[in-house]
């Protein structure tokens, strides 16, 4: 165990680094922050002052060093804009909203995802099948940012239910976990409908009827543990996805997560900001994995032998 | 666990239901603004995106009326002299800042927050300007501001030292009895507000003090400014009442009449503009006469071949008037714009040895205020088609233009831009139009002759003629395709009642009244 | 009265009349106590029949099936939902053919035991739990109710899958090709537990097989099953003296006399027909090296002797 876990750590770590090289590149690739920064009557004289506030006057591999010499010991370097606000700050200061946006809208998506999946298998073939693949196609095809926008009129501005955007108390989480959550609520729903057909098609299935157990425990007990190994096996893209892929819906309704704060530091070309948000990302990908890997362990007895 | 989970969701649904909507409190004020920048406290902290809530904190030395006419401020009274070299500022005695323990505005005050504004490590934006005209900063007396310069400034009360930069005054002694440094300050100032909390991203709420305010005596108990990026939720906001003021695009305006909104509109705060790259005549790095718009006539035709009107009243919702320039400058109201003459334009293009027309480029972007940019473009395309020439669209986005324009290599491309006006023209004349200007987008010989005749003058009506006649002078020889001085629309919830934007960055949130 | 009396049961996929039948008109009995085979290739529809008896057909087959199945006299098809309920796994029970996939894999052996113990209405599951591995000749059995389905091997299994079974006292019990998936040696001693768990418990077993090696060691009564239909059917030793329908015969064929190996594949030239596609008449004539023109048409079951029919034209010429 413990050596399967420094493992893990090695692993991480090299993705980690590896992550920070590609980051860094990348983000140089398209540009620098120093014309955003100049101010409308700047001269030549000014450009150079800020390119060496700036450290941008060093060659790259120097910058990317220092970088990671840096980061190793937890400075991730202040942000290039006007504010120069500690990066791994500000990134830390949106990370809440972006976890437990994406923690809501994943309980969301699996909550309702497995239901629909299995009243869908369940059900094979009738019309309500075929009417929770459609509900499930529909909701991955409508793009977040008209869904949260007809979401906000219809319950906020029409039915004064909720508020329409911000951040703050747990009726702010409604709009937003529903509009993030829709998305992949299709794939949860594939994914159950399909494993569950497969496992209500099983062999087990078959003994656990056999044995005179009621349907119910047929359904929830022996089927459905063994469709959500499946569904466990994405867990962790989802969530991933949730929180990287949260640039519309957090844009929408005014969500003060680290989707937006990418997306604006990308614009902006705040490389510091831009790299720490990646590799905070990243770290949250591998966190998200291993908490898979060990919900794994928790669900599947098999995986448990397996080492 | 899964049954447990759907209860647990299906509660949060019954719940749901009986919670109220999030209405703005009674004595709030809400305000959502597509952006912040950042959260940054101090004036000198940061970009001047943050003096919507910033001007609510802090004051300046001098505030300006709708006419753009200056108002005392923190000063009370000023005099200019030595041929605009040495500004001399009196200040208002007895005005307390927020933190009891500063006590009263000082000279000293003053002078720190002028040192701390233009210090190499200022991140304002018209740091490095203000840097190079300052020289000393003299303290008489305790009331007592007196600014030596290098070079004379007419106008920097209006200008740098006006409510539309960035100069508030802060408090000396708390600053410097932060231990932590000043990025770590709190807002002390001497302004009507103080500084509830500030969360990151997301929202920035102001409190009001108990104190007899010397300037103004607001109506609203709090101010909320909430960043709200996408415009459909702000309008959202504004309809369900969660907002009581908020900018918004000029597609917006008749929806929301329609829903008894009111639209406030700060007149001619920006300036869409096509700049043609490749014309600053008087640097050979900058200047490309390869492009058909060396020549002053393709220039010409340029403009005349738009009809602007049409653009105005169809992308801006007739909100704007057509341009005569690339920024609104008060002492250019007498410079006609081009009229929209196709023929004339066919004329000059072929006078000009262009008489099929050309083919080029014109790269555009969109910006918060400047969805309309790429719209425009379009529109320009259109026209210019029509007399043969042939634009190719490149969208693009602003950091790539605007590098390659800083750094020289916008020289075979023409691109769409948004002007800003300028508190104090001359600063935006220079910025537009001189040689040492990174951003200068045109210049000759000649225009930077009449510059410098402008530095020279010292009579104050002399100075204005002369800028008249750079304006013109920009005009004749189309040192830009001028497009539209547009204005910028707000829309008004119901529970506010007068409200007044004198200009870009003079938001008076302060002065919102209540309905009755 | 027999115990389980199947009369006339016709499975066909879906509701119409013309829709392809799995089973066509099939009548057997099972008496208490006794041993009945269930002989024919795959796809004969042997195994259709035995999920017919508890009424475990896919949606589409339990549309398409008529007939009658009587247990102690009742009809199950007309059976309400909860006598249902108690019927199986209760008094009618069944070991599936595949021990490796028919656990299930995420829950321990002990679990999915005590869940059939429980309906039987035990007092202390956990030892009742030991007992019935115990009695399934597992070792240790304490130990063995905490493993998973992974970690035994397939005999062990498939006396797991036995004990389920078994865990209710059921009175006739539907064994579905339990030993295919097993070795041979294996195979052998799970035969000779079946056999004496049989007698243990009293229990009538209707066991489904493509193998008469198996039917031999343990069968009392055997009926073969061709293209849905019992075209045999008589006391084991009976049939393997005197096999009428060439279809028996050449299943017998195929079981090798000198080794105890139970070789599986019956050496009948070309395949059984698809259910779609099944011949008029008698649906083995196609493969049938003694088939003339009438074989065309399908020959009524008659009665050789007390307990032995046959479906075949030409059974009586050929009486060896």
């Amino acid at each position: 165990m413990l050596r399967q876990i420094t493992g893990r750590l090695i692993e991480a770590f090299a993705a980690l680094l590896l992550m920070s090289l590609v980051i860094f590149l990348l983000s140089r690739v398209t540009g620098d922050p120093v014309a955003l920064l100049l101010s409308d009557s700047a001269t030549e004289a000014d450009r150079q002052m800020l390119i060496e506030q700036l450290h941008l006057d060093q060659p790259m591999w120097r910058q990317y060093l220092s970088f990671v010499g840096n980061a190793l010991q937890g400075d991730f370097g202040q942000s290039v804009n006007a504010g120069r606000q500690d990066a791994l700050d500000l990134v830390m200061s949106r990370l809440p909203a972006s976890i437990s946006l994406a923690a809501v809208a994943l309980a969301f998506t699996l909550v309702v995802g497995i239901a629909m999946g299995v009243v869908a298998a369940v059900t094979r073939g009738s019309w309500i099948d075929v009417l929770v693949r459609v509900i499930a196609l529909l909701g991955q095809s409508v793009p977040s940012f008209w869904l949260g926008i007809v979401l906000i009129y219809i319950v906020s501005v029409k039915w004064g239910l909720l508020p329409t955007s911000g951040y703050g108390t747990w009726q702010h989480y409604i709009l937003p976990a529903l509009t993030l959550g829709t998305f992949t609520l299709a794939a949860v729903t594939r994914l159950v409908r399909a494993s569950m057909l497969d496992a209500l098609g099983s062999e087990y299935v078959k003994l656990a009827r056999v044995k005179g157990v009621s349907e119910a425990t047929v359904i929830f007990k022996h089927a459905l543990s063994n469709s959500l190994i499946p569904v466990v096996t994405f867990m962790g893209a989802f969530f991933a996805t949730m929180i990287t892929g949260a640039v519309v819906v957090e844009t929408v309704f005014a969500w003060p997560g680290i989707g937006r704060l990418a997306y604006e530091s990308i614009v902006s070309r705040d490389f510091p900001v831009i790299q720490t948000v990646v590799l905070v990302i990243t770290a949250m990908f591998i966190l998200a994995n291993f908490a898979v890997d060990m919900l794994y362990l928790a669900i599947d007895p098999r995986m448990r032998d397996a080492g | 666990m899964i049954h447990t989970t759907r209860a647990a969701l299906l509660s949060a649904a019954a719940a749901t239901c009986l919670a109220l909507p999030a209405l703005a409190a009674d004595g709030e004020l809400v305000i959502a603004t597509p952006t912040l920048s950042d959260q940054t406290m101090t004036p000198w902290s940061g970009s001047g995106q943050r003096k919507t809530y910033l001007d609510l904190v802090y004051e300046y030395l001098v505030y300006l009326d709708p006419e753009g006419n200056t108002e005392p401020g923190l000063a009370e009274s000023w005099e200019m002299s030595n041929e605009g070299k040495t500004w001399t500022f009196h200040l208002r005695e007895g005005v307390p800042f927020s933190d009891e323990s500063c006590g009263d505005v000082t000279a000293e005050d003053v002078k720190y927050s002028i040192e701390r504004l233009v210090a190499e490590d200022s991140r304002a934006g018209p740091a490095s300007t203000m840097r190079r005209i300052i020289d000393t900063i003299d303290t008489p007396d305790d009331l007592t501001v007196v600014v030596n310069l290098k070079a004379p400034d007419f106008l920097l009360d209006k200008g740098y030292f006006g409510e539309a930069q960035q100069l508030g005054i802060v408090c000396k002694s708390y600053i410097e009895g932060l231990a932590a440094g000043a990025d770590t300050a709190a807002p002390v100032g001497t302004g009507p507000y103080v500084l509830d909390h500030s969360t990151d991203g997301s929202e920035v709420v102001l409190t009001l003090r108990d104190i007899d305010h010397w300037r103004v005596s607001p109506d609203w108990e709090t101010v909320a400014i909430r960043i709200v990026p996408e415009e459909a939720t702000r309008v959202a906001m504004l309809q369900a009442g969660e907002a009581d003021i908020a900018p918004v695009s000029f597609d917006s305006i008749a929806g929301l009449k329609d829903a008894g909104l009111r639209i406030v509109s700060a007149e001619k705060t920006w300036s869409p503009v096509i700049r043609l790259g490749g014309t600053v005549q008087t640097d050979e790095a900058r200047f490309n006469k390869e492009n058909p718009w060396s020549d002053v006539r393709v220039r010409q035709a340029m403009n005349y071949a738009i009809d602007k009107q049409a653009i105005i009243d169809e992308l801006f919702a007739g909100e704007g008037t057509v341009a005569n320039g690339d920024t609104p400058v008060a002492a250019w109201d007498s410079v006609q714009p081009y009229p929209y003459d196709p023929d004339k334009a066919r004329e000059l293009l072929a006078e000009a040895g262009y008489p099929d027309g050309f083919d080029m480029t014109l790269k555009t972007f969109a910006t918060t205020p400047g969805a309309e940019l790429p719209l425009m473009a379009e529109a320009a395309a259109l026209y210019w088609a029509d007399v043969g020439i042939n634009a190719t669209i490149e969208p693009g986005d602003w950091p790539s233009i605007r590098t390659e324009w800083t750094s020289g290599k916008a020289l075979d491309f023409a691109m769409t831009h948004r002007g800003f006006p300028f508190p104090n023209p001359e600063n935006g004349v220079e910025a537009g139009f001189s040689t040492q200007s990174l951003f200068a987008s045109f210049t000759s010989d000649d225009l930077e002759a009449l510059m410098a005749e402008l530095a020279a003058e010292t009579d104050p009506a002399a100075r204005t003629e002369k800028l008249t006649e750079i304006g013109q002078y920009i005009r004749d020889q189309a040192g830009a395709v001028f497009m539209v001085l547009a204005n910028e629309p707000w829309a008004v919830g119901p529970d506010v009642g007068e409200w007044v934007i004198d200009t870009a960055y003079v938001y008076n949130f302060d002065t919102v009244g209540k309905a009755e | 009265m027999s115990l389980l009396s199947v009369r006339n049961l016709t499975v066909r996929l879906g509701r119409e009349a013309d829709a392809p039948a799995i089973l066509d008109n099939i009548s057997l009995d099972v008496d208490p106590g006794e041993t009945v085979g269930l002989v024919g290739e795959s796809g004969s529809g042997k195994s259709t029949l035995g999920m017919s008896v508890l009424r475990l057909t896919p949606p589409n087959l339990a549309a398409g099936t008529t007939g009658e199945i009587f247990w102690r006299g009742e009809d199950i098809l007309k059976m309400p939902a909860k006598s249902l309920h108690k019927l199986r796994g209760g008094e009618i029970s069944m070991i599936l053919q595949d021990p490796m996939a028919s656990l299930n894999p995420v829950f321990s052996v002990g679990s999915q035991l005590k869940e059939a113990l429980r309906r039987a209405g035990k007092p202390d599951l956990a030892k009742a739990a030991e007992a019935a591995l115990a009695e399934v000749n597992i070792p240790s059995p304490a130990e063995r109710l905490r493993a998973y389905p992974h970690q035994m091997s397939g005999g062990m299994r498939q006396r797991v899958v036995s004990a389920i079974g078994l865990a209710q006292d059921p009175a006739l019990i539907i064994c579905d090709e339990p030993t295919t998936a097993l070795d041979a040696t294996i195979q052998y001693q799970f035969l000779d537990l079946l056999r004496e768990l049989q007698r243990a418990h009293h229990m009538a077993m209707l066991f489904v097989t493509h193998d008469f090696g198996v039917v031999a060691r343990i069968c009392d009564r055997v009926a073969v099953m061709y293209a849905g239909r019992i075209v045999e059917t008589g006391p084991v030793r009976e049939i393997f003296r005197n096999p009428q329908h060439p279809y028996t015969r050449a299943l017998l064929a195929a079981v090798p006399s000198t080794s105890h190996a139970l070789d599986r594949l019956p050496m009948i030239e070309g395949a059984p027909p698809s259910v779609g596609a099944r011949p008029e008449g008698c649906a083995f004539h196609p493969r049938c090296p003694l088939a003339i023109d009438k074989c065309r048409m399908q020959p009524a079951t008659e009665t050789l002797r007390p307990g032995h029919t046959v479906a075949c034209w030409r059974a009586r010429e050929e009486v060896a």
